[in-house]
């Protein structure tokens, strides 16, 4: 017999009776066991090792949450002089500027619970690790279940709550301090119906991908699938926002209601929602309102569907053991990696330095999200910026964009890689590298530059065929010449204090302040993507130009790696902890 | 060979290790025991340089270990007490990385790797990550990766824990022979038979500081003691093992 998920002998019906009896008095709090479970989800569904690494949970959740409202709390303060300023010259415009924002708010709250989702997949359901610790625990599996899934109803009101406090309380009253509008509760109704609809629908499709994935495609593809996935829904979901401006005229330029554009696009649903719970009744907002309800029902069937086959993987988790992955590498891979070692990697150190790095970003979940993640990112500027460009030069004009790609994919992969680097990966294995890093810095130094210059630089050249369209080859040729000279540069600004092995060394929570220094990143990346546009576009016309570019990219390459290496010989050995910020932070002023 | 002269570890005002000196010569294998907290797997660490002592020296070859602390490392195989690998990396790549940062080039070292797999019977699982692997399995990584390079100087902490029964006997006989062949060894543990069996000479550390330091023979004939559990009863044991049971049955059934 069962009792409290543990099987027991079944004995005569007397002594059965005095057990249950045991057994329901020893776990008569099971309510309090219930919350508990409930809270243990939830905080595990918040706390991101990879934003917060080793922080309590409090902190990590509240830094998290900090990070998804922080732009819903700034952006309605940034749009009350966008109303002011219109009131005053085109008042005229409002209302189609009223319905971008709107857009917006949609898009925002989508995009946000899109990314904290996929970010958060491996934590957001039972999992392996569950199984192990709970089925011991006497606790029947639905209970496990009941909790898991309250928590996730439960993370997912707090990114709604943190992606939407901002834009439902402060937009209504910059309408009214912009455009004198009144019904601002009705605004603050309706926005709040429509992105909490919203978020449901993403959050709930996520969480059906990700139950779906291993009944479909088993465990082990699933598992190798995952990041990929992940990937792709968070460049959908950071599209949604970055192509608002794009998407949301369908509801507000000439366009309004041509085509089927606007029923492919969530953001849009849920903004006819607002608009038709704001009582426009034009057949557009309410075609859309439809499809987000519709949307929305099938996506919570789907969700509820999941649910039983996620119940039948947590049980089927005890009946199977985990299936071990792995096999021989492939001929050619082995062949690559022959040749590299022969030819490009001459010394032990730099060979050990080299394939640990790349055996730790392909195979480590952590870094290989963070660098998809980048990826995504580059993705989702290239689209916008062609969407830009189409849309305001529709005949063409479009070669500065295709240009741009490779530098905006070798901008955000090297920005990736870096930080991937600084993220570490099994610490307590850097045990290894402790005792024998110190041996010998430059040639493991060298080994990590050449994993870097293998996945950071390297990869924008595969796109020379899109670059050959506007260019010619032997333009384009010249081109990803000067975009792998940028790379190797910008490697070399990136790692200049970097003093680590990547994936080794311990970090501090906070040590990157993405605050202060996320102008310089936009300025950094402005600089690095429009100016050799500029400058490939210039050189078409002027292909003496070119051996000025590579002399001077050339030098600039040199002088960095001089400095570089000055830098390393004056290194007394390799950093593995990250020393703290003082508690007292002297200024410096005596001698 | 190697030598500790008053070392002492402090963390945040308390003293984990109190100005021990031990000698860990060549040809002989030491061990070196203590109750869970004693402060063994800190002076081990502190041996192999992965913890800076508070105070005190550690000489390897009469030298300080700061002097010449990189050819010391080049020299020294350490077994970890906990199996810390990094868990998505095959038994042969970690080793291989192991090798690579020894410094060892690469023909040899694919040969060793090949051969030591498959003397710990771990040659058919190489296609596997560690992270599939089980403890003992895990632990027979870590001592390949402490002989590869043939070191001089050999730290095992808890090296038996997970392993089965023939790995076990097998590096009882390793020890052994490592010993003859000149290598000095400590073998830190808690488990007094096996420490019994394979140690010529033990170091007891209770609560930071060495208690007793002989050879077993020796320490047996002195405290007039059957064999080592009794000695190391009669030193480190404050409480009556039989009382303690008792009480904790008592607690649980309360």
């Amino acid at each position: 017999m069962t009792a409290g998920g543990i099987t027991t002998d079944a004995g005569p019906p007397a002594a059965a009776g005095t057990r249950r009896r045991r057994m329901s008095g020893r776990f008569a709090h099971r309510p309090h066991v219930f919350l508990e479970l409930v809270r243990h989800f939830t905080t595990r569904s918040l706390v991101s090792d990879t934003l917060v690494p080793q922080a309590d949970a409090t902190r990590a959740v509240g830094q998290v949450l900090a990070l998804v409202a922080g732009p819903g709390l700034a952006i309605p303060f940034l749009l009350i002089m966008k109303y002011l300023y219109l009131a005053t010259t085109a008042p005229a415009w409002i209302p189609a500027a009223v319905q971008v924002d709107r857009c917006l708010f949609v898009s925002y709250a989508l995009a946000v619970t899109g990314i904290a989702a996929a970010w958060q997949w491996d934590a957001l359901g039972l999992d392996r690790r569950d199984h192990a610790t709970l089925a011991p625990l006497p606790l029947p599996a639905r209970t496990v279940q009941l909790a898991s899934c309250l928590a996730q109803c439960l993370c997912l009101a707090l990114f709604v709550l943190a992606a939407n406090c901002g834009p439902v309380l402060l937009f209504p009253v910059v309408l009214e301090i912009g455009e004198g509008a009144q019904g601002g509760l009705a605004q603050m109704i309706a926005q709040s119906v429509s992105t909490v609809a919203g978020c449901t629908f993403v959050f709930f499709l996520i969480l059906t991908v990700r139950g779906i994935l291993p009944v479909l495609l088993g465990e082990r593809t699933s598992h190798r699938l995952t990041p990929w996935v992940q990937a792709g829904l968070i460049v959908s979901a950071a599209l949604l926002l970055f192509l608002y401006p794009q998407t949301a005229r369908a509801l507000t330029g000439p366009e309004r209601g041509v085509g089927s554009f606007p029923y492919w696009v969530p953001s849009l649903w849920f903004t006819g929602l607002q608009e038709w719970l704001l009582g426009a009744r034009q057949p557009l907002p309410a075609a859309l309102a439809g499809t987000a309800i519709r949307a929305l029902a099938a996506v919570l069937i789907g969700y509820s569907l999941t649910l039983i086959l996620v119940r039948r993987q947590y049980a089927r988790f005890g009946r199977e053991g985990e299936k071990p992955v792995g096999g021989p590498a492939s001929r050619w891979r082995e062949r690559l990696r022959a040749w590299l070692d022969r030819r490009w990697l001459t010394e032990p150190l730099e060979r050990a330095a080299f394939h640990f790095c790349l055996a730790t970003l392909f195979r480590s979940r952590r870094q290989k999200l963070i660098v998809t993640g980048a990826v995504a990112l580059a993705v989702a500027l290239a689209a916008v910026r062609i969407a830009a460009v189409v849309s305001a030069e529709p005949a063409g004009g479009t070669n500065g964009s295709v240009l741009a790609i490779p530098l905006i994919l070798s901008f955000c992969l090297l920005l990736g890689v870096r930080y991937a680097a600084a993220v570490p990966a099994e610490l307590p294995a850097n045990w290894l590298f402790q005792l024998n890093a110190p041996l010998a810095g430059r040639p493991l130094w060298r080994g990590c530059r050449k994993f870097v210059f293998i996945v950071g630089v390297l990869p924008p050249l595969a796109l020379l065929p899109l670059s050959a369209g506007p260019l010619g080859w032997g333009q384009a040729a010249c081109f990803h010449g000067m975009v792998l000279l940028l790379g190797a540069s910008l490697r070399e600004v990136l790692f200049l204090r970097f003093d680590k092995i990547p994936f080794t060394c311990h970090r501090l929570p906070g040590a990157v302040n993405l605050k202060a220094t996320w102008p310089l990143f936009w300025i950094g990346f402005s600089i690095y993507v429009h100016l050799p546009v500029m400058a490939g576009e210039w050189l078409s016309a002027h292909p003496h130009g070119w051996i000025i570019i590579f002399a001077g990219l050339l030098s600039a390459l040199i002088v960095l790696h001089a400095f570089r290496n000055r830098r390393l010989a004056g290194m007394a050995r390799f950093v593995f902890d990250e020393e703290p910020e003082p508690a007292v932070q002297g200024l410096n002023l005596l001698p | 060979m190697l030598q500790a002269v008053r070392l002492t570890k402090r963390y945040n005002g308390l003293t984990a290790v109190q100005e021990i000196s031990l000698t860990i010569p060549a040809g002989c294998v030491t061990g070196y025991l203590g109750p869970n907290g004693s402060g063994k797997s800190t002076t081990v660490k502190m041996l192999v340089g992965l913890l800076q002592p508070s105070s005190g020296d550690i000489l390897f070859e009469g030298v300080p270990l700061q002097d010449r602390s990189l050819e010391y490392k080049a020299r020294l195989g350490y077994v970890p007490e906990e199996p810390l690998l990094y868990p998505y990396l095959t038994a042969p790549e970690y080793l291989r990385l192991v090798g690579r940062l020894r410094g060892m080039p690469d023909a040899p070292l694919a040969e060793k790797i090949e051969s030591l797999l498959r003397l710990l019977t771990l040659q058919p699982h190489r296609h596997l990550p560690l992270s599939a692997f089980s403890k003992g399995m895990r632990q027979k990584v870590l001592i390949i990766a402490a002989l590869l390079h043939d070191p001089d100087v050999l730290i095992f902490d808890e090296p038996l824990s997970g392993l089965d029964v023939t790995a076990m006997l097998v590096f009882r006989h390793l020890l052994a022979t490592l010993a003859e062949a000149g290598k000095a060894i400590l073998y830190s543990s808690h488990v007094l038979e096996v420490v019994e069996k394979i140690c010529s000479r033990v170091v007891i550390l209770d609560r930071g500081r060495i208690v007793a330091d002989d050879e077993v023979s020796t320490l047996r004939a002195m405290m007039r003691s059957p064999s080592l559990e009794h000695v190391f009863t009669q030193l480190v044991s404050r409480e009556d093992a039989a009382a303690v049971a008792r009480e904790i049955v008592a607690v649980m059934r309360a």
